[in-house]
């Protein structure tokens, strides 16, 4: 259609630098929950979050890692100014709510990573092939499918939120949030269950629910670059965990 | 082949219209019409021919449907993909996967089809349906006869016997209706079944064995092709259908209503800008009040950034808009305009149709609600939840709401996508309600019966320019037909 948007669109699935088998990102998804739990000090989870970040890097999220590598400092910053100039009650509020945003981090970015590298049919061949049923694996494969979609919903609410008056912004929120929330999660949550119930019917009558073991186009299997990661991330989050 | 025996269908629910005593015997390589008003049942029944009914939709079910003989109940839904493939009617949410390839080989991945056997499909179906320039690529990023034709490719690749197809044609331009067409007949040349639910019917016309009319869930008539064809549009009407012909629309050159203090939208040099590419350019024009204008064009033209841009909802890169002689800034814009959105399900936000009216106004005049909820019809239904409305209530409650906090342009985007012809003069008689009441009326449509009813003014985007501005007379109706079936 256009040269710009096609590029794009490339960009985000195909110029891969180096690909990832879907149950390795799992894993690794699974490993950094832990490790958030498990974290000893600060220390660690700078380089959790350096080494998620480099991750997402060479497989070709240029966007994504300098956007998340952004709001990480935004949110250290944050921290930092609120312990140096604030007290009391103001400082205790601000410090435990960059505290809190700080630790999910390293899993909303491995869950970004996820979503936006894999593919859903490798996904689904992935988790086949470790015998995971498909009375589990499809509503998984629905809900990835659906976060994408999230974002063109909310493109379209912003819309209506601006036509009426309401502001969809961070300041809009504050000054009158209840109202805020309500505009977005009433059409949310309608388009969400409309779409919920297309989605299964469609899969339905293209027969998702086919017993026999599913192929895929793509190839899906473990690569050298697979036990590279994954021994780079064990080994740092258990030797991290005793070291740092 | 496909034999549909005295059957019933009413859904648990209540809130979809079931169907009554359907008999319908289709022979192979037969291409069946279902159409009939908005809520005739044609769905149901296309449900009720691809297992999804009784097997994802519960009701009460009579009678059977026989697939060679054989039940369709008492089949896995898995086995009958294999034999019925079914095209739907949202191209949004058919698909199960984000990128393009990945989607086309869905069905085959299910079956199991070997990797070789995927590739050379792949290959034949490429230039079968000509999709070269839509491999590899984003889902998200195709318009919506991209997306049908994808949705296609998928359901042609597994090879069934039997397509179904629901309203196909929704979401698509002319061009993009041609391409259908062209798909159409070529499962007809590859003697499949087909059955296709449609409001539009002009596309179809040389490619149907047979039409059947449904109302309220019962068959009223079925023609032959030769038959149907010679329908006069009186009783095209009377059964509740859009024309046949394209070229034989009639034009109802509405004047404008005469208006005192007439409104004036200026677009001066207007360029606009998607992800920094020039999606249109130099774009000049002056709107009156009263007047109805039509913005046409392919889809991927920018029909919807240019509407967005009127309503102060995207950035102008270079130019001005100005209301009245003041210039107007992107706040201002947004305050004088409302959209109606194509799925209005996105602007409704209270829990009744009257908060909703007055919803984020500041100073509400209770007169004025009173007022515009009876002109739209409304009145009866202020305590009932806007989601329990039926599409047309909630397209009338989304301009009541613009109406009641005095906006002064007013954009609909594909108002008539899917509406059967009663319900889209519906549409155009509130369209020409808004005119009498002064107000600037933009209509993004493909719709050329409903651009014939309503509209006085046509503006026309394409190669990222303005291609056509002008007043809809006499002397150029010929040529608007021309620009719709070239």
């Amino acid at each position: 259609m256009n040269k710009g948007e096609e590029l794009q669109g490339n960009m985000h699935m195909h110029v891969f630098t180096f690909k990832l088998d879907p149950r390795t990102k799992i894993y690794l998804l699974l490993l950094v929950n832990a490790a958030v739990f498990l974290s000893p000090s600060f220390q660690f989870e700078r380089i959790l979050m350096a080494i998620i970040l480099s991750l997402c890097f060479l497989m070709g999220m240029f966007s994504f890692s300098l956007k998340m590598m952004l709001g990480y400092g935004l949110i250290l910053g944050v921290h930092l100014v609120s312990e140096m100039f604030l007290s009391g009650a103001w400082e205790l509020m601000f410090v435990s709510f960059t505290m809190f945003i700080r630790k999910i981090f390293p899993c909303v970015v491995m869950g970004g990573l996820l979503v936006g590298t894999t593919k859903i049919n490798e996904f689904m061949t992935a988790l086949g092939k470790i015998r995971i049923s498909k009375k589990v694996i499809i509503p998984l494969a629905v809900m990835l499918r659906y976060f994408p979609m999230i974002g063109e919903d909310w493109r379209y609410i912003k819309d209506a939120m601006k036509l009426r008056g309401i502001s969809p912004s961070i300041i809009g929120f504050l000054k009158n949030p209840v109202q805020t929330v309500e505009c977005i999660y009433v059409p949310l949550l309608m388009a969400a269950s409309k779409i919920a119930d297309e989605l299964s019917a469609a899969s339905i009558a293209r027969g998702i629910e086919n017993p026999k073991e599913r192929t895929c186009f793509q190839h899906v299997s473990f690569q050298f670059s697979d036990s590279i990661v994954m021994f780079i991330f064990t080994f740092f989050v258990f030797g991290g965990v005793f070291i740092c | 082949m496909l034999k549909i025996e005295q059957y019933s269908f009413h859904y648990t629910d209540e809130k979809s219209e079931g169907i009554e005593n359907i008999n319908i015997h289709v022979k192979k390589g037969q291409c069946i019409l279902l159409c009939g008003k908005s809520g005739c049942g044609k769905t149901t029944i296309i449900r009720a021919i691809n297992g999804l009914i009784p097997y994802f939709y519960a009701g009460k079910l009579k009678g059977q449907v026989l697939l060679n003989n054989q039940p369709v109940e008492n089949r896995k839904m898995y086995e009958l993909s294999e034999q019925v493939g079914t095209v739907f009617q949202n191209p949004r949410s058919q698909f199960f996967n984000v990128d393009t390839d990945s989607e086309i080989v869905f069905g085959m991945e299910n079956m199991a089809y070997p990797k070789e056997m995927m590739e050379e499909r792949m290959r034949q179906i490429t230039s079968e349906l000509r999709l070269e320039r839509l491999r590899r690529r984003n889902i998200f990023h195709l318009s919506g006869g991209e997306k049908q034709k994808i949705a296609f490719a998928s359901v042609y690749a597994v090879a069934p016997d039997i397509f179904v197809l629901d309203e196909p044609s929704s979401n698509l331009d002319a061009a993009a209706i041609e391409d259908l067409k062209g798909m159409i007949a070529l499962l007809k040349m590859q003697g499949k079944t087909i059955i296709v639910s449609e409001h539009r019917l002009y596309y179809l016309k040389e490619l149907i064995d047979r039409a059947i009319v449904l109302n309220k869930g019962q068959i009223v008539s079925v023609y032959s092709q030769k038959d149907f064809l010679q329908l006069s549009d009186l009783q095209l009407r009377q059964l509740g259908l859009r024309t046949l012909y394209l070229d034989n629309v009639q034009f109802q050159h509405k004047s404008l209503p005469a208006e005192q203090k007439v409104h004036e939208l200026v677009v001066k040099d207007v360029t606009i800008s998607h992800k920094k590419r020039k999606v249109l350019e130099n774009i000049q024009f002056t709107a009156k009040s009263g007047e109805i204008i039509a913005i046409t064009g392919h889809n991927g033209a920018g029909k919807t950034t240019f509407a967005r841009a009127i309503c102060g909802l995207h950035k102008l890169s270079s130019g001005n808009i100005y209301f009245n002689k003041q210039k107007l800034t992107l706040k201002k814009q947004a305050q004088l305009s409302y959209m109606v959105m194509q799925d209005v399900n996105y602007q409704l936000f209270a829990e009744t149709v009257e908060k909703e009216c007055v919803f984020g106004v500041k100073n509400v005049n209770p007169n004025l609600v009173r007022k515009v909820l009876e002109e739209m019809d409304l009145l009866e239904l202020v305590n009932r939840h806007p989601n329990t409305l039926s599409g047309g209530q909630k397209q009338r409650l989304a301009v009541a709401a613009s109406l009641i906090s005095e906006k002064e342009i007013i954009v609909f985007d594909e108002p008539t996508s899917g509406l059967d012809f009663d319900s889209m003069q519906k549409v155009s008689s509130i369209l020409q309600n808004l005119a009498e009441a002064n107000k600037i009326i933009f209509v993004i449509t493909h719709d050329l019966e409903f651009i014939a009813s309503c509209c006085h003014r046509i503006l026309r985007f394409g190669d990222g320019m303005k291609q056509d501005d002008y007043k809809l007379n006499k002397e150029n109706h010929q040529y608007t037909i021309e620009t719709f079936t070239r």
